[in-house]
């Protein structure tokens, strides 16, 4: 046990010493200085999942590290006024950029990036009250540019969900009094809404809380957490199947592929449910495949017919 | 029926996240999401960038397809980096079987197919263009040859000249005169041993001296008198206008020695013509790269011009494709250039860096967006091959390769 600790303390060792050497601008830092961070980075993202790695799969690891971006990093945890310097000159587009893209607009883009810079130098402090920077969490696994966006676009999340709660709750509040002042209202247009709603709605209601909305729920939580995913990017997130793609480190193509595969698997699972676990008969469950499928070919040409028109 | 049923899923799954994006909302304002449950900045870096082991990717991917918040960032920072993916999930292939992948690969072989169909009908068209110089060659060879052999024997001997396949010719124009002189035919047995010695004769000295007969080839042709076969007629060229006043003036002299010695009946001169004449044209038909050669280096000689004008031609076009070759050579030499430590050769409007596998994908980056700012604030190296080397570039930097326009 204690052999194989310190086998694995010589590995890190050696993988250190080779990303000191291959760091263009090793900006002074010791072995002893990286040894820890990359200790923590092997155990948090290899060994963590995979105990059993080898002496080379770790050497493999280290050799992936971005060495410059750590070196500069830990230099200006180290307070080196020289990597401060590049790490600002180097990274505040990287950072203004990402800033504009999370923000509506240029102040509070700019309000963004200035909070980034201080979350980076350990303004905010930490619990202790201690100066506490978010450069600590840098592994050098991913670059550092990527890395600042991350934390870019984690602070602007956070904040848009502060901002909006706040707004939601206003606005549910407003709701709520209208509803109690114009109650008749809604049961007068209640009848006629209904007569109203598009075939697409008129499904979707037929749908809500039936068998079939049921069996597709527990059929895609059963997919596997890269077919979720990508259901999730792409139904649930909007996004398109080449941005759907590129989170998943797969071609546009193939996401599309996979997806044409999800689209069978789950009517399988979902017959399966609708038919052992809600005693359909087989010809219903097509025949409510079939019907959901031609009202979808008639939104199409509904829709067509009134762009057209219009 | 099946795609009607993968309709209803696909409009199924859409009002699904319809709904499922007001609960994801509500979730993710909801105080049950704490932020020690999300990944944090590094794990969704490393993410994003797909910079992570394997079973670990797994772990976070889990993650992700039940956090929105999570995966709302990592879709940002996916988008933001730009990577492109390869269609396909592969292994890494080493030693033999990478270089085999490397040279069928895709885009070699885009290049690479078309090159090797012009180059087929380049060869082809070059052999086509050729075969007619060479067959022509041959068969002035053949004809030379056969008229050679008048003019490698003696002019004096009588037997020999008897022999020659013109003779036929003269033979049949002066025959009743050669009827009329009966004491000629007696020598005709006398004459045939004599051919056949010296048809022997011509090929050992043709042997001995290629270089003295094929310039005295054209000599010969120019003396010769014109040929019993119509086709060696219409083959034989007269090179210059002088030579044909030769022939005309070589021609009575040498039909006056072939009266004389001709034999006594038309047939057995006929007979004695042609067993003359087909070992020559065996010999001629056998050698006629040798022929060709000789010819090349009777080329030098002033009356050699006929012969040596093709092969000439054909000496300097495979001169100047060899030029052609150490241009191109010295050519690709000269477009392979160092910037910023990386070596860069030029395909095409192209610039490929060395080290670039062509089996890799490539991320895209357009000069002057913004993701190209983001990748030279990154990385300055890359601005200064991007500045150095205009048009497309691929650069292979930090193992990643990237294509700049």
């Amino acid at each position: 046990m204690e052999s194989s600790s310190n086998q694995l303390n010589q590995v890190l060792e050696q993988g250190v010493r080779k990303l000191l050497a291959r760091a263009v601008d090793a900006r002074a830092l010791k072995t002893d200085v990286l040894l820890p961070r990359i200790t923590a980075a092997v155990e948090k993202y290899l060994l963590r999942d995979d105990p059993d790695a080898n002496s080379a799969d770790i050497s493999t690891f280290i050799d992936a590290i971005q060495a410059d971006d750590l070196c500069l990093i830990i230099a200006c945890e180290r307070n080196d006024e020289g990597a401060w310097s590049d790490l600002v000159e180097r990274f505040t587009p990287i950072v203004r950029s990402a800033a504009r893209s999370a923000t509506a607009n240029e102040d509070a883009a700019e309000d963004l990036a200035q909070s980034i810079w201080a979350e980076l130098y350990g303004l905010r402090g930490g619990k202790d009250g201690q100066r506490s920077s978010k450069l600590a969490y840098y592994s050098g696994r991913g670059s550092l540019a990527g890395w600042l966006r991350a934390v870019v676009a984690q602070l602007a999340v956070d904040t848009y969900r502060k901002q909006s709660r706040f707004v939601q709750t206003e606005e549910d509040a407003d709701l709520d009094r209208l509803a109690r002042n114009m109650p008749s209202l809604s049961e007068s247009h209640a009848a006629t809404a209904s007569s109203l709603l598009n075939p697409e709605q008129v499904i979707a209601n037929r749908l809500a809380g039936s068998d079939m909305q049921e069996a597709l729920n527990r059929a895609v939580k059963e997919l596997d957490a890269e077919d979720r995913l990508l259901v999730k990017l792409y139904y649930f997130d909007g996004l398109r199947l080449r941005e759907a793609g590129v989170v998943l480190g797969v071609h546009e193509a193939t996401a599309s592929r996979r997806l044409m595969r999800i689209h069978g698997d789950l009517k399988k699972r979902v017959r399966h449910i609708l038919m052992e676990e809600f005693s359909w008969t087989e010809s219903e469950t097509e025949r409510s495949f079939t019907e959901i499928g031609q009202h979808l070919d008639a939104d199409l040409e509904a829709l067509v017919t009134k762009e057209e028109v219009s | 029926m099946k795609q009607e049923s993968n309709n209803a899923i696909d409009l199924m799954l859409r009002k699904l996240g319809r709904s499922g994006r007001g609960l994801q909302q509500n979730a993710g304002n909801g105080a049950a999401e704490s932020s020690d449950a999300h990944l944090d900045t590094d794990e969704l870096g490393a993410y994003a960038e797909n910079a992570l082991p394997p079973t670990t990717r797994s772990r976070y991917t889990e993650h992700l397809a039940d956090c929105v918040r999570c995966r709302q960032i990592v879709s940002q920072l996916s988008q933001a980096a730009g990577l492109v993916i390869d269609d396909s999930p592969k292994a890494v292939p080493t030693g033999l079987k990478a270089f085999l992948v490397s040279l069928f690969s895709p885009i070699v072989l885009r290049y690479a197919v078309p090159a090797l169909g012009l180059l087929i009908v380049a060869a082809i068209g070059f052999i086509a263009l050729r075969s007619p110089a060479r067959m022509e060659l041959a068969q002035k060879r053949e004809v030379t040859v056969f008229d050679q052999a008048p003019a490698a024997a003696t002019p004096g001997d009588a037997g020999a000249a008897s022999t020659n396949a013109p003779s036929v010719n003269f033979a049949s124009k002066s025959q009743p005169q050669s009827a009329s002189t009966p004491q000629e035919g007696a020598k005709t047995a006398g004459a045939q041993v004599e051919q056949e010695r010296t048809a022997d004769e011509v090929r050992r000295q043709e042997k001995e001296q290629p270089v003295q007969k094929s310039a005295s080839s054209t000599d010969q042709i120019a003396a010769a008198p014109p040929s019993s076969s119509p086709t060696d007629t219409v083959t034989v060229v007269t090179p210059k206008p002088v030579a044909v006043e030769d022939q005309k003036q070589a021609t009575p002299e040498v039909a006056q020695n072939k009266v004389q010695a001709q034999p006594s009946t038309q047939a057995g001169s006929v007979q004695s013509a042609n067993a003359n004449a087909e070992p020559s044209r065996r010999r001629a038909a056998k050698e006629p790269a040798a022929d060709i050669a000789r010819l090349n280096e009777g080329s030098s000689l002033k009356k050699g011009k006929t012969y040596s004008g093709a092969a000439n031609e054909s000496a300097k076009a495979d001169d100047a494709e060899e030029k052609r070759e150490r241009d191109r050579s010295d050519k690709d030499q000269a477009e392979t250039v160092s910037v910023a430590g990386r070596h860069f050769r030029k395909s095409g409007s192209v610039w490929i860096d060395v080290a670039y596998n062509s089996s890799q994908g490539t991320t895209n980056v357009t000069r002057g967006s913004e993701q190209y700012r983001a990748l030279i604030a990154d990385e300055p190296g890359i601005r200064t091959i991007a500045e150095q080397l205009k048009g497309e570039v691929i650069v292979v930097w930090n193992g990643r390769p990237y294509r700049i326009r």
